[in-house]
């Protein structure tokens, strides 16, 4: 019998062989008909990377943490929009008419001069801008990139994310080859967020949307394109992504020959990256295990607001309450929460400071006036909560109490609301946890329910059945991305499709629709301040706080002073003023 | 021996078809994959309306799973469900880094294991046997991200101080080689190994030492020391070979469960594994990816099931099949 178990040790490590040789074929994903860049695999494409940031310093070298996988890089593809393929393709790689700074400012890109009137836009390009594709001689960025990208956008068979204004230009005409006239029926007054991003027509002929650039920013031949500081020279899909300097870009010349994007997902992990030099920067989702680094030594850890706003939303539809109909109950329930506690036991440790918004809108970036604070009326005042509760209802407790049971009867009905939620985010766990304490103590009741995300957006929001749902809106600076939460619900004219709540002001809506022709950029403002303020006074909504944005960096790096930038472009938007 | 095995893998057919039609069933119910999308306002409904229908979403489940029946047996799975990505190239990517790190796992495992298990027979009740006992038992009850966790801290602490890197913390690669065996793959794949290891060394110590202590009380061995047979001999000859039987049974069991990937410890450590690519994409509710994963593990565990009946048999002439 000794003989057979030698035998079967031999068949073992034959197993562990094969197994070792088909792990050492890992290829760069995908083959078929879809377009691959010419690269080597990960482990070939990382063979010159130093391991020690000295070394990589010496190099010219970053490595950067990435949290997320990239499903692809067309960002305008419905299921190819997420951060990290607009953080490593886009960003760096493929620009457009602006870019948007760290504040939530525009500036021109791109385009050399943009100019919007009530029938035309028009976009001249600038004259050094060029496509850098391997192998290829430099094409120069031309107009007829722009009349391909509109048409890629208008195309009923392309599975796009968007066609929020362009599907208002009506046709172009070109001017040269570097201006393009758009034409549209009715003006567009967001338009700083059209042409975000510009795709080489001559580069991508024969290819088709809804599959190119699945695993590569690249040519119809596989080989690297580039209007950027960066080309995507390696992606890896489960490993990582490797940029380089783009010889032919217009700015400023990089002050790093590559950046190595390194897949992380575990945030825990990714700390421990950070703290042992296998990584030189990260931007991972704000987690309290990131205190770690905040007094770590060599480390930059900065954190500012992020464009994404947690809120809670009142049932105004029929399935809701009837309390929630009366403004004085929403009015008592938002003095009845204190959002400064909330945000410290969330954010204290990793994002000192962070206030909550008292603005229904995005109030950081350009809109962080200070002066646009129209939700502070309602801030925590729980004295005032009661004495407007004692006004309408009876049986409740007459001074806040802790493990108070006594629930307020107002119009016959208990004060006591559906309180629904996501499952599984240990913060609105945190918020439901806090509120219903908080609540409770001015004889407001809450039933928290969490669900899983797919229940609730794909059916509980939807379905407008819920009294209080919590979650948040994730959005670019510009407050006409608040136009569906806060329209009236109209589906015919496809208007209020994210207004859940079911929330209905006209004067709103005239505003909103007002602001979102307007080309005036200080009557816009104007609109979507009074629009607003009016959603505060209505206490529509409550917001709660923005999600913190955390980048962590060795502060031997310069240029990333600026880097952590809230908006998609994250913080590659300015990737060029890296250096070591 | 060969009827035996054509049988079992006859009946391995409708087992695979039963699992693979209630598996489809029950993670399409899971959630709607087109959520996330519809939640967006922007999305136009032209986008909508060709994701419903390239992915047949509009057509009642159970004509679904045909569709991917069709897709998976003709088209190697096919794509994904919303992002059109080849599913194969995925899976075997993926299958071979869990191999390799799974089977260097169960390899380390099984000899520390082995050996330890032995030597806690030999002396049962010593002072090595209960430290042992004990070490199998923590093991085997540690949660295995907490375990990875405090492996990450211990290596990077190390390198903090004296700069040395032994081991890396997260990922495949990090540079210097590309080659599967190099010297940077491993010192990647060292922890996760490590962590998967402590967790089957408990497995196969307790096994092995129960084992050991069935066999070393029984009439032949008396008999061998009667003879006169040196003690290492009767325990390695007579003890070990014979109790080495079950564990070989269940590593292939173990082998079969865990290639199906080590889901937590490929997620803490970034590994590009199956597991990892399980988690993520039911994150995603990719349909397709999903049933891709579980196909292809429950023929794992299926051939894993076969190989461990039929090595009983090779290695015990007194099993016969019928």
């Amino acid at each position: 019998m000794h003989r057979r178990l030698w035998l079967l040790v031999g068949l073992g490590a034959a197993v562990i062989a094969l197994a070792a040789s088909g792990s050492a074929g890992a290829k760069v994903a995908g083959t078929g008909s879809h377009v691959q860049p010419a690269a080597a695999p990960f482990a070939l494409a990382w063979a010159h990377v130093p391991r020690t940031p000295a070394a990589r310093k010496a190099s010219n070298v970053l490595v950067f943490g990435m949290e997320q996988d990239v499903a692809g890089f067309n960002l305008a593809e419905a299921d190819e929009t997420e951060y990290w393929a607009a953080v490593t393709g886009e960003s760096p790689v493929i620009r457009g008419d602006y870019i948007i700074d760290q504040n939530g400012n525009y500036h021109l890109d791109l385009a050399s001069s943009v100019t919007a009137t009530k029938s035309a836009l028009t976009i001249t390009i600038r004259p050094d801008a060029y496509w850098y594709w391997q192998g290829h001689p430099k094409m120069p960025v031309t107009n007829a990139d722009y009349a391909y990208t509109w048409q890629q956008f208008m195309d009923k068979n392309n599975n796009v994310a968007s066609t929020t204004g362009y599907n208002q230009i009506t046709g172009y005409t070109l001017k040269g080859t570097k201006t393009i006239i758009f034409h549209w029926k009715t003006p567009f007054a967001d338009y700083k967020d059209l042409f975000g991003y510009i795709y080489p027509s001559k580069a991508l002929t024969g290819l088709s949307f809804n599959t190119f650039w699945l695993n590569c920013v690249c040519g119809n031949d596989g080989h690297p394109i580039s209007d950027g500081p960066f080309y995507v020279s390696n992606y890896t899909k489960g490993q990582g992504v490797t940029l380089r300097a783009n010889p032919d870009w217009y700015g400023t010349k990089p002050g790093l020959s590559e950046i190595d994007f390194k897949l992380i997902t575990d945030t825990n992990s990714e700390i421990q990256a950070m703290r042992g030099g296998e990584v030189d920067a990260i931007n991972p989702s704000p987690q309290t295990a990131l205190s770690q680094l905040r007094n770590q030594p060599g480390l930059t850890y900065s954190s500012v607001p992020g464009f994404i706003q947690e809120h809670w939303d009142f049932q105004f539809g029929p399935k809701g309450n009837p309390l929630l109909k009366a403004p004085w109950m929403r009015q008592a329930i938002a003095m009845g929460m204190d959002r400064v506690s909330l945000i410290k036991a969330l954010y204290g440790q990793i994002a000192p400071g962070q206030k909550p918004l008292n603005n229904p809108e995005y109030e950081i970036g350009p809109n962080a006036t200070g002066a646009n604070q129209y939700f502070a009326k309602w801030s925590f005042a729980p004295k005032k909560a009661l004495a407007l509760l004692a006004k309408h209802c009876t049986g409740g407790p007459s001074t806040p109490t802790r493990n108070n049971t006594a629930i307020w009867t107002c119009n016959g009905q208990k004060a006591e609301f559906r309180f629904n939620t996501t499952s599984g985010n240990q913060r609105r766990e945190t918020s439901a946890a806090i509120f219903t304490q908080q609540l409770g103590a001015i004889g407001i009741k809450l039933d928290p329910t969490f669900m899983p995300a797919s229940q609730f957006f794909g059916t509980v929001l939807p379905s407008y059945d819920f009294d209080i749902g919590e979650y948040a809106w994730l959005g670019t600076p510009d407050p006409s991305g608040f136009d569906a939460i806060y329209q009236c619900v109209n589906t015919a004219q496809n208007l209020g499709g994210q207004n859940y709540k079911q929330y209905c002001n006209h004067r709103v809506d005239a505003l909103i629709k007002a602001g979102d022709a307007e080309l005036d950029p200080v009557k816009r403002t104007a609109d979507y301040e009074l629009a607003a303020k009016l959603i505060s006074n209505d206490v529509a909504i409550i917001p709660l706080y923005s999600s913190p944005s955390i980048l962590v960096y060795k502060s031997k790096i310069k240029g990333m002073e600026n880097s952590n930038n809230p908006t998609q472009e994250g913080p590659t938007w300015n990737a060029e003023l890296w250096h070591w | 021996m060969l009827t035996y095995v054509v049988r079992r893998l006859l009946y391995s057919i409708p087992v695979l078809f039963l699992s693979t039609f209630l598996s489809f069933i029950f993670v399409s119910y899971a959630g709607n994959p087109l959520a996330q999308i519809r939640q967006n306002p922007r999305i136009p409904a032209s986008t909508i309306h060709n994701l419903i229908v390239q992915n047949h979403l509009d057509k009642p489940v159970v004509l679904r799973y045909f569709y991917w029946l069709k897709e998976a047996i003709f088209h190697k799975f096919g794509d994904s469900l919303l992002v059109a990505q080849p599913i194969w190239p995925d899976i075997t990517r993926t299958l071979g880094h869990t191999a390799q790190v799974v089977l260097l796992a169960e390899l380390v495992a099984i000899v520390i294991g082995v050996a330890v298990g032995i030597y806690s027979a030999i002396r049962q009740y010593s002072a090595f046997d209960y430290t042992f006992t004990t070490i199998s038992f923590l093991g085997y009850a540690m949660p295995t991200f907490w375990l990875a966790l405090l492996l990450q801290i211990l290596f990077v602490d190390i390198y903090l101080k004296w700069h040395v890197r032994i081991f890396y913390t997260s990922g495949l690669n990090s540079g210097s080689s590309g080659s599967t065996w190099s010297l940077d793959r491993l010192q990647h794949i060292a922890l996760p190994v490590a962590t998967l290891s402590i967790i089957s060394f408990a497995l196969y110590s307790r096994y092995m030492r129960a084992s050991m202590l069935d066999v070393i009380n029984s009439d032949y061995v008396r008999t061998a020391r009667a003879k006169g047979v040196p003690e290492w001999r009767v325990i390695m000859r007579h003890v070990f070979r014979n109790a080495l039987i079950p564990i070989v049974t269940i590593a292939a069991l173990n082998l079969g469960a865990v290639l199906g990937g080590a889901i937590v410890t490929e997620t803490v450590f970034t590994l590009d594994g199956i597991g990892y690519y399980f988690v993520s994409r039911l994150g995603t509710l990719d349909l397709y990816a999903v049933m891709a994963y579980l196909t292809v593990t429950a023929v794992i565990i299926i051939a894993f099931n076969l190989l461990a009946d039929i090595l009983y048999g090779y290695l015990d002439p007194r099993i016969r099949y019928d």
